[in-house]
């Protein structure tokens, strides 16, 4: 689940191991984390919901763009 | 632009119309894949996420060539442009596809599903270069949003 600071906005991510789900993984933004035994979310943080990112593609076929 | 036809397929093309050569249509099966820089038009290059990590696979539902995915080809007017009829979406995130703020900002269109494998038909920008670095993120081209356009000249 995705959780972010109600105050600075930053957001992590906390990922319940499959394998042992007493432990949990958190993860900045960047990439930074660290393994957690107990993840106690306080009111300060809020679950973000799921996201649709909607994308364009485009590809150029024989003109000057294609390389 | 680092996008277009694969290499092997431009000489496929060109032996089509100059040589009188037989040029076979590809399989039934396509599907995209994402990079995170240029693949170049061998696909000799950019970085795919590994396959399962954070729920990362192709998207290959709605992307089979035929008249049900693709729109027929605009006529009369340069460049003609092929656009996809559905939704093409990847599977939702459990976790970060790379490591950090890694941005995916090329597809490939491959012959197959599975991440690593297949025949490389051709290679796009994707727009905006996003990254997958949380979960609950779906990354989703909607219909007509993604275009092969062919401008020969």
């Amino acid at each position: 689940m995705l959780y972010e600071h109600r105050e600075s906005g930053e957001q992590v991510d906390i990922t319940c191991f499959a394998a042992d789900p007493s432990w949990s993984r958190v993860t900045r933004a960047d990439g930074a984390g660290l393994n957690i035994r107990t993840v106690d979310v306080n009111a300060n943080w809020k679950q973000v919901p799921n996201q649709t990112v909607q994308l364009s593609g485009r590809a150029d076929i024989g003109s000057a763009g294609e390389s | 632009m680092a996008t277009g036809i694969a290499l092997a397929m431009r000489a496929t093309m060109l032996d089509f119309v100059f040589q009188g050569a037989t040029a076979t249509a590809p399989g039934a099966t396509a599907a995209f894949g994402l990079k995170d820089t240029d693949p170049g038009d061998a696909n000799g290059s950019g970085t795919e996420p590994t396959s399962g990590t954070g729920n990362y696979g192709r998207a290959a539902t709605n992307t089979n060539f035929g008249t049900t995915n693709w729109n027929a080809s605009t006529t009369g007017s340069n460049p003609a442009t092929v656009t996809n009829k559905l939704s093409v979406a990847f599977p939702t995130s459990n976790a970060a596809w790379s490591t950090g703020a890694t941005t995916l900002g090329f597809f490939i269109l491959m012959s197959s599903a599975t991440v690593g494998s297949g025949t490389f038909y051709a290679r796009g920008t994707v727009t905006p270069a996003t990254a997958v670095n949380a979960t609950g993120i779906t990354l989703s081209f909607p219909a007509s949003q993604l275009s092969f356009t062919n401008a020969f000249t």
